[in-house]
């Protein structure tokens, strides 16, 4: 079955969207994928507002890390998939055989559920990014590393320490340290899966407070299996299910008055 | 995975239906209160009113039981969509039950000090109004146990009949104390308690709001009434 979501003021106005939504950052067009015979991801149409938080969740299989590792063309590296449909990064056409892949994932950040350092220092594994696009200037370098690292809340913490491994930091700050890793390119989109799965607490509150901070630079999306999680951070949220896109729309308005049956079952718990 | 739903939440869903039953036995207490406390006030009867009052305080004890247990809910089970806004809007039923009781002890203590009569019911007849209102508050707690927002929404019209039956009880008793300044006190008493009623019939109507919240997600006012005491 295809489906078509958008978010959009319904009719009755019942106080569901004040603003007509931002212009897109990504948009999806009839997007199916494969994995060989396998469909993993039927018919997506969405559009992601541009500097806001858009989470997606569902239960696991549901295929929306699939869907976030389209974005940025991550599932090129799995053999025999295959993509149908349109998607949109800032007007480009992420499947167009012209799309320069390591363009787009400049453009396309993202942020993994185990965070990943490069076994270098702190330093290193932020200017990674940029010395490919070759910056090499120390002074441009010095100040891009303090200011991904201020983005990413991390630099109070590590400013006397740049030269140590980063693997001496602990779980929290070494996913902090990917983000600032991520924006140091500066791209438009931030992928995020799962990114604070592995975190204590506190840990994830330090990463939720930061994606509130950083939309305003950045899109950002989340894969989540928290639901809580997905209500506290995310402005606009999708409900995947069985490779479909079943509910988009307004965060608040999702989770409280859902339209669709197997997302209020679904995020009630009501799902076995 | 399947998408079948299955029921995952028995112990979430069992807590619920406590705290709805729990709401409904409190909206009982609270018409039997306001049904009394008219009887009372127009019976002169103060040993009647006087357990109005003391019946109250199991009434103000029940909300505070309902607003924990509610706050346990939302801590504990995080409830999302739709029964989230069940469970809001147990809080908000509740809290209007409260203000119901209220009213129904402040009636009560209008009744008339010993030695002095009650005006005579032919002058004014509360009891018609009392009747309008715990009507209403029957069928808005019917609709929350359905989640009938059709029949929430025909609760919430009958206020206009409460609102007109308050003014026009004003009227005559204002007459009557033209009439006879030397019950002046006594037809003072019933223009309050009749005021009580009308504002009754407000917090019903803000039940029948949280009714139609709580089934179609749709918040909004029923009509131009409110209810702020």
């Amino acid at each position: 079955m295809l489906v078509n979501v958008q978010v959009q003021a319904p009719p009755d106005g019942q106080g569901r969207l004040e603003t007509p939504p931002p212009a897109p950052a990504v948009e999806a067009h009839q997007l199916s994928m494969w994995y060989g015979q396998a469909q993993a991801l039927f018919g997506i149409t969405m559009a992601v507002p541009r500097h806001h938080v858009t989470a997606l969740i569902g239960p696991s299989g549901c295929g929306k890390s699939t869907l976030l590792r389209c974005i940025n063309r991550l599932n090129d590296l799995i053999d025999g998939v295959k993509v149908a449909g349109r998607l949109r990064v800032a007007g480009t056409d992420v499947y167009d055989p012209a799309t320069d892949v390591v363009t787009l994932r400049r453009r396309v950040g993202m942020v993994f559920q185990k965070s990943n350092p490069f076994p270098k220092t702190i330093y290193e594994n932020v200017a990674y990014g940029p010395r490919i696009l070759g910056v090499t200037r120390r002074v441009e370098l010095d100040e891009i590393v303090e200011r991904s690292l201020r983005s990413a809340a991390l630099w109070d913490e590590v400013r006397d320490r740049l030269h140590e491994s980063a693997l001496s930091l602990s779980g929290g700050q070494q996913q902090r340290l990917c983000i600032a890793r991520a924006i140091a390119v500066e791209p438009e989109v931030l992928l995020m899966d799962e990114p604070c799965s592995a975190l204590d607490p506190a840990a994830t509150a330090k990463i939720e407070d930061l994606m509130t901070g950083l939309k305003e630079r950045y899109t950002i999306v989340i894969v989540t299996h928290n639901m809580q999680q997905a209500a506290r951070v995310s402005d606009f949220t999708g409900f995947m299910l069985l490779g479909e896109l079943v509910e988009f729309g307004l965060t608040r308005d999702l989770f409280t008055t859902p339209r669709d049956r197997r997302t209020e079952d679904y995020i009630t718990g009501r799902f076995g | 995975m399947s998408a079948e739903p299955r029921h995952t939440r028995v112990a979430f869903d069992e807590a619920l239906r406590s705290l709805e039953d729990e709401v409904l036995r409190m909206g009982g207490m609270v018409s039997g209160l306001l049904q009394r406390a008219v009887e009372a006030l127009q019976a002169a009867d103060r040993t009647a009113a006087a357990s109005v009052v003391a019946e109250d305080e199991q009434v103000d004890a029940l909300h505070l039981t309902i607003e924990q247990r509610v706050v346990a809910l939302l801590a504990t089970q995080q409830p999302m969509a739709g029964d989230l806004r069940v469970v809001t809007s147990v809080l908000g039923i509740a809290i209007d039950l409260e203000r119901l009781g209220d009213h129904a002890e402040g009636i009560a203590r209008l009744a008339p000090r010993p030695g002095r009569a009650p005006l005579a019911r032919s002058v004014v007849d509360l009891s018609y109004m009392a009747g309008i209102v715990r009507g209403m508050l029957h069928d808005a707690l019917e609709a929350f146990a359905r989640r009938d927002p059709v029949l929430a929404q025909a609760v919430a019209t009958r206020d206009v009949t409460v609102d007109a039956l308050n003014e026009q009880i004003f009227r005559v008793l204002l007459t009557h104390m033209a009439e006879q300044p030397r019950r002046l006190s006594e037809a003072i008493d019933l223009v309050m308690a009749a005021m009580r009623l009308e504002r009754a019939g407000d917090h019903v109507t803000n039940i029948a709001e949280r009714v139609v919240y709580a089934a179609t997600g749709v918040l909004r006012p029923l009509d131009g009434s409110r209810a702020s005491a």
